[in-house]
């Protein structure tokens, strides 16, 4: 826990000012990667919260981002909502989904729930591509920009601003949720199902609520990712988009807040500058390399190697100290 | 005189001079923007000539703006992007237009290029991705600053990017993007060049009709625009004839076990089927149907006519019957052999149907580069409404309008006999 | 619903019992790797890809006569399982490290697996050779080609081999390995062994599903996708440390996704898999699904 403090001194601050400064010193491409980027730390951080801190292993998170997308496509689109009443809609549409699926999930745990979050994507996929009055089918769909009033929707500069809340308001929230008494219990639930169970803790109603709280932030995501690029189509939100977005958090770290931002600099910006230097083919060896480096060297992800070297320079300044008063 | 009156004969010349200076300046602006009056006046003129000349076509633009968004144009090069698959399911026929539309621009400013400037291609490979090709024409556009878009090969990816092109006014030239979204006023930027599919399947399968004359119908219909595109056209062929669709049989981009479908097709006893799918689709479902005994004769869209296409499945698909947009490389007509050669020449490869493709779409860039009065997006936009019958020699004469936006509708039809594609019916316009 | 006549019962049925055959021998790979390491190969199906990949490259190439070019790409896929055992997997082992990150090591061999055979060997799909597809006998108006039946009987035969292996001395000292390592070490079992020969074993077995499944379909560095799945769903119902439950839900399956795809119509055999899948997850009594071992994070 103190550790986690420490980090974030030092990182919050940094942080702020290069938010503030992005939109000044970036060109528009690099502004509209940077949103991406916004939407899906907020996509890895229920990601963190479903399987780093409550240990469930899902491979749905691409289809809820996709239910997201697509919620906001359509009601912004045929119900020209404004963007305080799409988000509640867009949250509550994917609780309610995640509600749903959580009747066959959560009575299974382990591969079986993965399995099924996979039945889940896969089948979401068949309606996208089925549904063509209501999705657009396998073209998909355009999407109207957000709706705010006289604040202009479609300027980069606003769909920064409100990925930018989105991304610090859900971080914040999954930071701080170890050490509420659901998050202790996800940790419980974590470690030994069995054992969470034999000491009392709800296991059925933590695991929902970690559930659902990874879709409304899948949700949320999506919604941002869809508006900040006009189009949204079935491929983006797929098994192969589930499995990175795991391999997303497993690599920044899926215990820590942090390695959701790190997962989503290795999801949007690392490709990015693997092709502004011109060197698109080595990006997919790199990333498949990287990982199992990543995984076989630093089991914590990189977050947790951060932590490492942050509780190093501590211990080390302590027994220092230590040396020059004996 | 005395030096005071001299010193106010230099003040008051001094004065007047400087007023005058300031009037010319002003005038200098009144001019030139009064220039550029003149230049739209120019624009006006040429307007009326081609508009005499054009009369019959439809109504021409008027007016194009030779201040207007010029970025991508230096004192010596253009920049323009193509966002196209260079990797992924459809990076054969990607990489071919790309090669062929180098083999153009090389041509080109090897001969001192488009008044002085020499023509600099950025490719962006998109993966045949939507949401890719996005984040390409975005970073073309903003990162790279292109002047405008040219080529590329796809639906589902060129389609994702059409608001996109909408808010920016990007133009984009020719891609090989089949859809009813692309082609029409609502997305007036984008200048396509090849017919869709309602109008290859409603040409083809009139002619299996009329001159075929095959016992029983049934389909193999991909899943999304192309696939209703296709049933569209087909619909409208048999229209009023005797003939009807027995059996169609859904199948999706993501199907890699087709006998469940071809069981299907065999049952219902067709002699020639339709199919609409992605090229290796395609030849999956010939060999598929061959393993159950099930070997009818086949009717296409006109990726099939790609000789990459012929070489890995031509052997089972004799007799194979596809829709034509690019002249098949095996015709006599002397502009095609002359590319042909041209094009072995330069490359020492023989071409592929997309090579032939991105050198059209080339052809079509170059021409409307040439005769653009400026090098602005919306002058460049105009020199396309007013391309009339421009031939390439490859595809039907491309013309364009103020309010028209595909370029060609003109249908062939062709064979595949003994591994080669033979045209069977010349280009006619779809009507 | 389109008209069945025996002919065409007899043809799905046989499609189905073909492809359960190759479910089942690539679950019987991950179910061998999952007796004796615990460990989940995410990477199976990428490891058949390879060898067939690799195998189509040297045929297109002339380098070799077919047979060994199959060989070889078997060969390649046995290797890269014996490495991922002692590189990875042991290590992980040996570490004590969290459970579960075996799914993710072997995730990461998966994604590096595609990503070599994107770069090295392209992502057009290719099409392999027949291996026996094209040669056709039939009663009636039903065909079936050689490729199907002597898969079908060398599964069979396969896996009643195994069945039987189970009962021999080294089947035992794998059991034993798999259940309590130090306790077979002190039989003096040489449980490393044991596990490197199994990863080797399995990854033979991939690289041969890899090249079945190449020569009748085609191949690219996705096409094995859809077939894993389809395994480990067979796989996680019948449950990855039995071993007849698995095998036996695995043709079921298929015969399943080719009948609702015959009846219903392609697209609704992709869903009604999964609509299998929840529902059958959601009304199971609970003994049925609780797990003898949990996957953890």
């Amino acid at each position: 826990m103190i550790r986690n403090s420490r980090l974030a001194l030092l990182f919050v601050p940094l942080g702020l000012i290069v938010l503030a400064g992005a939109p000044v010193m970036l060109n528009r491409y690099w502004l509209f990667l940077v949103t991406t980027l916004f939407a899906y730390v907020i996509a890895l951080v229920g990601l963190k919260v479903l399987f780093g801190d409550a240990g469930q292993l899902s491979l749905g998170q691409a289809a809820f981002v996709g239910i997201g997308a697509y919620t906001a496509a359509i009601v912004t689109d045929t119900l020209a909502l404004t963007l305080p009443y799409e988000i509640l809609v867009v949250a509550l549409v994917s609780a309610l989904i995640a509600a749903v699926i959580a009747i066959p999930a959560l009575r299974v745990s382990g591969l079986r729930f993965a399995l099924v979050t996979l039945a889940f994507g896969e089948l979401f996929q068949w309606f996208l591509r089925d549904s063509k009055g209501l999705t657009g089918g396998e073209q998909g769909l355009f999407v109207p920009p957000m709706l705010m009033g006289p604040i202009p929707g479609k300027s980069p500069l606003t769909l920064y601003i409100v990925a930018a809340i989105g991304a610090i308001f859900f971080s914040i929230l999954a930071w701080h949720l170890p050490k509420t008494k659901v998050g202790r219990a996800m940790s419980a639930i974590r470690e030994s199902q069995l054992a969470a169970e034999s000491v009392g803790v709800s296991v059925w109603r933590t695991k929902l609520f970690a559930f659902i709280f990874a879709a409304v932030s899948a949700g949320i995501g999506g919604m941002l990712l869809a508006h900040t690029s006009g189009s949204i189509s079935p491929t983006s939100f797929g098994l192969f988009s589930g499995v990175y977005l795991l391999v997303a958090i497993i690599l920044g770290g899926s215990r820590s807040t942090l390695g959701a931002w790190i997962g989503a600099v290795y999801l949007v910006i690392v490709p990015a500058l693997f092709t502004t230097v011109g060197l698109d083919g080595v990006y997919v060896l790199f990333s498949g390399a990287v990982l199992l480096i990543v995984i076989m060297l630093f089991p914590a992800g990189i977050a947790g190697v951060l932590q490492q070297f942050v509780a190093t320079r501590r211990s080390n300044k302590r027994s220092k100290r230590r040396e020059v008063t004996a | 005189m005395s030096r005071s009156s001299l010193m106010k004969r230099a003040v008051v010349i001094g004065s007047v001079a400087v007023l005058l200076t300031a009037c010319a300046t002003q005038s200098d602006s009144e001019d030139a923007s009064s220039a550029s009056g003149s230049a739209e006046t120019t624009a006006e003129e040429t307007t009326e000539d081609s508009q005499d000349a054009a009369e019959s076509e439809g109504e021409v633009a008027e007016v194009c703006d030779v201040n207007g968004n010029s970025q991508g144009v230096t004192d010596d090069t253009i920049v323009l992007g193509s966002f196209t698959p260079l990797t992924g399911p459809v990076a054969d026929p990607g990489n071919g237009a790309v090669a062929g539309m180098q083999v153009v621009f090389d041509e080109i400013n090897a001969a001192g290029g488009i008044d002085g400037r020499t023509i600099e291609l950025i490719t962006a490979d998109d993966q045949y991705d939507p949401a890719e090709a996005q984040a390409a024409a975005r970073r073309l556009n903003e990162q790279d600053g292109v002047f405008a878009f040219t080529g590329g090969v796809g639906t589902p990816n060129f389609v994702a990017v059409l608001p996109y092109i909408q808010s920016e006014a990007i133009p984009a030239i020719g891609p090989y993007a089949p859809s009813n979204q692309v082609g029409v006023m609502d997305n007036p930027n984008v200048y396509m060049i090849w017919p869709n599919f309602v109008d290859e399947f409603q040409v083809s399968t009139r002619y299996l009709i009329e001159e075929i004359q095959p016992e029983k119908l049934a389909m193999i219909q991909m899943q999304g625009d192309v696939g209703d595109d296709a049933l569209q056209g087909v619909e409208n062929a048999l229209e009023g004839s005797d003939y009807e669709l027995d059996v169609i049989v859904p199948v999706e981009a993501t199907t890699t076990d087709y006998s469940p479908m071809v069981q299907e097709l065999k049952d219902s006893g067709a002699d020639w089927v339709i199919s609409i799918n992605q090229p290796t689709g395609t030849g999956q479902v010939i060999q598929a149907a061959k393993k159950i005994g099930y070997e009818p004769n086949w009717l296409t869209q006109s990726d099939m006519t790609d000789g990459g296409w012929v070489g890995a499945f031509g052997a089972d698909a004799d007799g194979l019957i596809a829709a034509t947009k690019a002249a098949p490389l095996s015709s006599e007509d002397p502009l095609v052999q002359e590319f042909v050669t041209n094009y072995k020449d330069t490359t020492g490869e023989d071409p592929t149907l997309w090579n032939a493709v991105g050198y059209a779409q080339a052809l079509v860039t170059v021409e409307a580069l040439q005769n653009a009065p400026a090098l602005t997006r919306d002058c460049l936009e105009y020199s396309l409404q007013n391309m009339a019958g421009f031939e390439t020699g490859l595809i039907p004469p491309v013309t364009f309008s103020a309010d028209s936006r595909q370029g060609t509708s003109a249908v062939g039809v062709a064979e595949i006999q003994d591994g080669t594609v033979i045209q069977v019916a010349p280009f006619a316009p779809v009507s | 619903m389109p008209d069945i006549s025996l002919d065409g019962a007899i043809q799905v049925t046989l499609a189905g019992l073909s492809t359960g055959s190759v479910y089942a021998l690539l679950l019987l790979g991950i179910l061998i790797i999952f007796r004796v390491s615990r460990a989940v190969n995410f990477a199976q199906g990428q490891m058949g890809m390879i060898a067939a990949y690799v195998a189509y490259a040297i045929i297109a190439a002339s380098l070799l006569p077919i047979w060994l070019a199959l060989v070889l790409g078997i060969a390649l896929a046995a290797t890269i399982g014996l490495l991922t055992d002692r590189v990875l997997i042991e290590r992980l082992a040996k570490r004590g490290a969290l459970s579960g990150q075996d799914l993710v090591v072997t995730l990461g061999v998966m994604l590096l697996l595609t990503a070599l055979a994107e770069t090295f060997l392209g992502t057009q799909t290719k099409s392999f050779i027949p291996l026996g597809n094209d040669v056709q006998f039939g009663f009636r108006s039903v065909v079936v080609n050689l490729n199907q039946v002597v898969v079908l009987v060398a599964t069979l035969v396969l896996l009643g081999a195994f069945a039987i292996f189970l009962r021999t001395k080294p089947g035992v000292a794998m059991r034993a390995s798999a259940m309590n390592p130090d306790l077979a070490r002190t039989f003096g079992v040489n449980v490393t062994r044991v596990k490197a020969i199994t990863w080797t074993v399995s990854g033979a077995l991939a690289g041969i599903v890899g090249i079945i499944i190449g020569s009748r379909l085609s191949v690219d560095p996705y096409y094995m996708t859809a077939f894993l799945i389809s395994a480990f769903i067979a796989g996680i119902i019948g449950g990855l440390d039995r071993f007849v439950a698995p095998i036996l839900i695995a043709f079921a399956l298929a015969l399943y996704q080719n009948w609702s795809a015959f009846i219903f119509g392609s697209t609704a055999g992709t869903a009604s898999l999964f609509i299998l899948v929840i529902v059958l997850l959601a009304i199971l009594p609970k003994k049925f699904l609780d797990e003898k071992r949990e996957a953890r994070a």
